[in-house]
């Protein structure tokens, strides 16, 4: 698209070098033509060494040969890609060609590599659009806008009736009598019902002309996809709207000499008075395609949906193993069809050998325009015990479509030699007699339902919780009620068995000031005998609430242990021994007494009362 | 004493002692026939009849929610069993046709707390029956008072009479609260949605605001009532009133 010109001095021979683009980035590529018109004689290949910061590969050569009003022309074009490797501003060139034996100079072309994707802002010129060219040849270029007829895609179905599973492939067509590159969806197709597989682009996009009413377009397949039926019915297919970059020039003198009628990749020189580059939507025709469910008639037992044509066999990684050591069988099912979707036959169940779960993994090739490729099962087993086991065939059916019917295979029976272990095996041996232990498998649901009835065998009052029933709460405040009142009770007992002591004791000198008191009232009234007994009872009183014994077993030698064993205080012991005396003497000696005496023996009574209180005697 | 604590005995037995229905568990062997001859539809109209007479059992009610799953009324299936559920907290049975039917709700209704203390707890206070709490309660408060009255007794006696008290008071401060945390659950009582779907609103007119749609089979609390509406709450505590006739008390 810039082109830099420069005519060699020679005759009428010139050297034109054109690069596809001026600015690009690190990593893109620009191909380089370089165009000898007229030349006479051998031309060799341009010298065309490394050139700093690309890599280059040459493209090829090309020759035209045109007659234009009875004049002759002829153009010799050698192209080479060049990827960018770093960034700065290039020069391409001079290069050296040679014709016909003479050396000429070939201009140099400059570019400039920014370090990025060059950004669509400030240039001046379009970025090249990603994606094949499809360039019409030259004479069919109409000019002006682009009219439905100028180009238009078409999406065919290899097949209008499928059965499920089996491959149908859809094509999309391009037409056009314009240079146009194809974007890609403006809206996606809509497949429902459809299973698909997109084939990889075209690396040579095979380019045919044809006539279609009259006109000459190019036509090249941009994309192609395997749609591989879910279920059987009639189904729409919308392809969807692709979207198309065209390119209009209004220059026909230059593009007539510029272009080549070969399509060649970026191989014409580009006019440098492109006017339009215009975005056009193609939309597309819907299809219709009729998908048959696969015949009941003749459909083995182990089919399980593949449809297509295959082939199976299966390996195992060892033939001679010890027992106890791991096998791994290997099922290969190759071959055309939805290879997603197969499942290869798995060993379910094998007596002598613990099974493990099968693994699976798929390799798909999309290369040939069909699907195709193949999945291996892996299953892992492990020998339970020596000798020679067969790991029977595993069969797999398909459905061919091509012919219609089912096909069923078989794998080889594969052969395995068991070498006792060293390790105990799982099982007795055959010989010994007793019980054998079964192989065990763990219980495996296989239904959910709800468990069957109760019997009912008793019936209770459902009127309500019991908490809510009146007597609940009647009843248990009752109870606590009861309970607390007793404990209350039994408390209060307690108390006072503890205190009946201690309040003897508390009591003991209040009790004896009383008696003493009532003696002293006697005293006055010169009552002897009263006296006494009154004085007496005050006195043992006294010291058996003191002592904690009842008043009949008091005597003086315990009173005098107790007291010399609480207060070391003798002079207390000895008053108290002679109160004793004086006590005992008046009560048993009925020795008249005078006034004096009751009253002496009063105040002898009170002082050692007194004493004994002030002496804290226990 | 003793003729206090010989009284006691015998009010507590009278209040245990259970009278056989004999008309009502011949009902209920019908309907079993009924269910074996696969008519749920007879044998849940015999459950309910024996039901109607006013004494029940865990098994009973089960088995009538047991008819009614199989009849298709799952609502009425989940009231059933979760009645049966209260009598026999314990029961796996029980427990598991519940969770078979609570699978077949469209309702999901999440209530998760992530605490585990509360979870915990929940999961305690599903294992057993309030009626077990009370009779708990019961049994302690007279070990209690049984334990007071030992203490007047003599020798070994009262010796044994602190060991039951102190037994006595834990259990039935245990069972008290035990019993206190069930009741507190079954003030607001539990609600089966019957209806296939239910819009709930956030007043108690058709003409609120609604709030949320419920679909048959999903269990509500019921805190509140007009004339026609309930008030409801779900477990992850969104809240709105609901046509009584749309559900069911449990």
């Amino acid at each position: 698209m810039f082109v830099l010109c420069a005519a060699s001095a020679f005759a009428e021979v010139s050297i034109e070098t054109s690069v596809s683009r001026s600015r690009l980035g690190v990593g893109e590529e620009l191909t380089l033509d370089i165009i000898v018109t007229n030349a006479q004689g051998k031309i060799s290949q341009p010298t065309f060494g490394a050139l700093s910061g690309f890599s280059s590969y040459s493209q090829g050569h090309s020759q035209e040969l045109s007659f234009v009003n009875g004049q002759s022309s002829s153009r010799s074009i050698y192209t080479y890609v060049l990827v960018a490797n770093e960034p700065g501003k290039k020069r391409l060139g001079p290069f050296e060609i040679n014709i016909a034996g003479r050396p000429y100079s070939v201009p140099a072309v400059d570019v400039e590599v920014t370090p990025d994707s060059p950004g669509s802002g400030g240039s001046f010129q379009p970025a090249a659009p990603p994606g094949p060219v499809y360039a019409p040849p030259a004479r069919a270029m109409p000019s002006g806008n682009v009219g439905d007829q100028d180009i238009f895609v078409k999406a065919w179905l290899d097949k209008d009736e499928a059965y499920v599973n089996e491959p149908i492939t859809m094509t999309y067509t391009i037409y056009t009598r314009l240079s146009a590159t194809f974007k890609g969806f403006d809206k996606e197709p809509v497949t429902t019902g459809f299973w698909v597989e997109d084939f990889p682009p075209d690396k040579q996009s095979r380019r045919t002309e044809s006539m279609l009413n009259g006109q000459r377009y190019v036509t090249a397949d941009v994309k192609k996809e395997a749609l591989f039926p879910t279920e059987a019915g009639v189904f729409t297919i919308d392809p969807g709207t692709i979207s198309a970059i065209v390119e209009l020039r209004d220059d026909q003198f230059d593009s007539f000499f510029s272009s080549n009628i070969f399509g060649r990749r970026g191989g014409y020189a580009p006019s440098p008075f492109v006017s339009q580059v215009v975005n056009k939507s193609l939309p597309i025709d819907k299809l219709s395609v009729v998908v048959k469910a696969l015949p009941e008639q003749g459909k083995p037992s182990n089919f399980t949906g593949a449809v297509g044509r295959y082939t199976i066999e299966s390996s195992v990684d060892k033939r001679e193993v010890t027992a106890g050591d791991p096998i791994t069988l290997r099922v290969r099912v190759k071959g055309q069809g939805n290879i997603n979707t197969i499942e290869p036959p798995t060993l379910k169940k094998l007596d002598n050998f613990k099974i493990y779960d099968s693994s699976s993994s798929a390799n798909i090739s999309k290369d040939r325009g069909v699907v195709e490729g193949e999945k291996v099962a892996e299953t892992v087993l492990v020998p339970r015990r020596a000798g020679t086991f067969t790991i029977p065939a595993l069969s797999f059916s398909y459905f061919d479509p091509k012919i219609g019917q089912y096909k069923e295979l078989k794998t080889s029976e594969q052969t395995i030699e068991v070498h006792p272990g060293s390790e105990p095996e799982d099982s007795a041996p055959i010989p010994s007699p007793g019980i054998v232990p079964a192989s065990q498998e763990d219980v495996s649901v296989v239904g959910h339902d709800i468990r069957y009835l109760k019997p009912v065998s008793r019936l209770e009052d459902i009127s309500g919780p019991v908490y809510r029933k009146p007597w609940f709460g009647a009843l248990a405040a009752g109870l606590l009620l009861f309970a607390i009142a007793l404990f209350v009770v039994s408390a209060r007992q307690n108390a006072d068995q503890k205190d009946a002591r201690g309040s003897r004791i508390r009591q003991s000198h209040s009790a004896a000031r009383r008696r003493l008191k009532t003696a002293h009232s006697y005293l006055k009234k010169q009552d002897r005998d009263a006296f006494y007994a009154e004085i007496s009872r005050a006195v043992y009183g006294y010291f058996a609430d003191k002592l904690g014994v009842p008043s009949q077993s008091i005597t003086t030698d315990l009173i005098q242990e107790r007291l010399s064993a609480s207060v070391s205080n003798e002079h207390l012991v000895s008053e108290v021994q002679a109160l004793m005396n004086a006590l005992s003497v008046g009560r048993f000696g009925r020795v008249e007494m005078s006034a004096a005496e009751m009253k002496d023996l009063y105040e002898q009574a009170d002082n050692v009362i007194t004493h004994c209180e002030k002496a804290k005697f226990q | 004493m003793n003729k206090y604590i010989a009284a006691l005995f015998v009010l507590t037995l009278a209040f245990t002692a259970p009278a056989e229905a004999v008309d009502e568990l011949s009902l209920t062997g019908q309907a079993a026939g009924k269910y074996q001859s696969r008519d749920y539809a007879g044998a849940a109209v015999l459950y309910e009849k024996a039901i109607e007479a006013g004494r029940g059992s865990a098994a009973l009610f089960y088995d009538l929610g047991n008819a009614y799953f199989k009849t298709g009324q799952k609502a009425k299936a989940l009231a059933s069993y979760r009645r049966a559920e209260r009598l026999a907290p314990r029961d796996p049975d029980i427990r598991w046709n519940i969770g078979i039917l609570k699978d077949t709700l469209p309702d999901r209704i999440d209530g998760g707390s992530g605490n585990i203390f509360i979870v915990k707890l929940n999961e305690l206070k599903q294992s057993y029956s309030p009626d077990e709490a009370a009779w708990a309660l019961l049994g302690f408060l007279f070990a209690l008072a049984l334990g007071a009255a030992l203490k007047f007794a003599s020798g070994a006696a009262q010796k044994f009479s602190s060991a039951l008290v102190v037994i006595a008071v834990m259990g039935a401060a245990v069972s008290g609260l035990a019993l206190g945390l069930k009741a507190a659950d079954l003030r607001e009582p539990a609600a089966v949605i019957l209806l296939r779907e239910v819009t709930a609103h956030y007043g108690p007119s058709d003409i609120e605001t609604k709030a949320f749609v419920l679909h048959e089979g999903a269990e509500v609390r019921v805190s509140d009532e007009t004339a026609q509406w309930y008030f409801i709450e779900l477990a992850d505590r969104k809240t709105g009133w609901v046509p009584k006739s749309a559900c069911e008390l449990v």
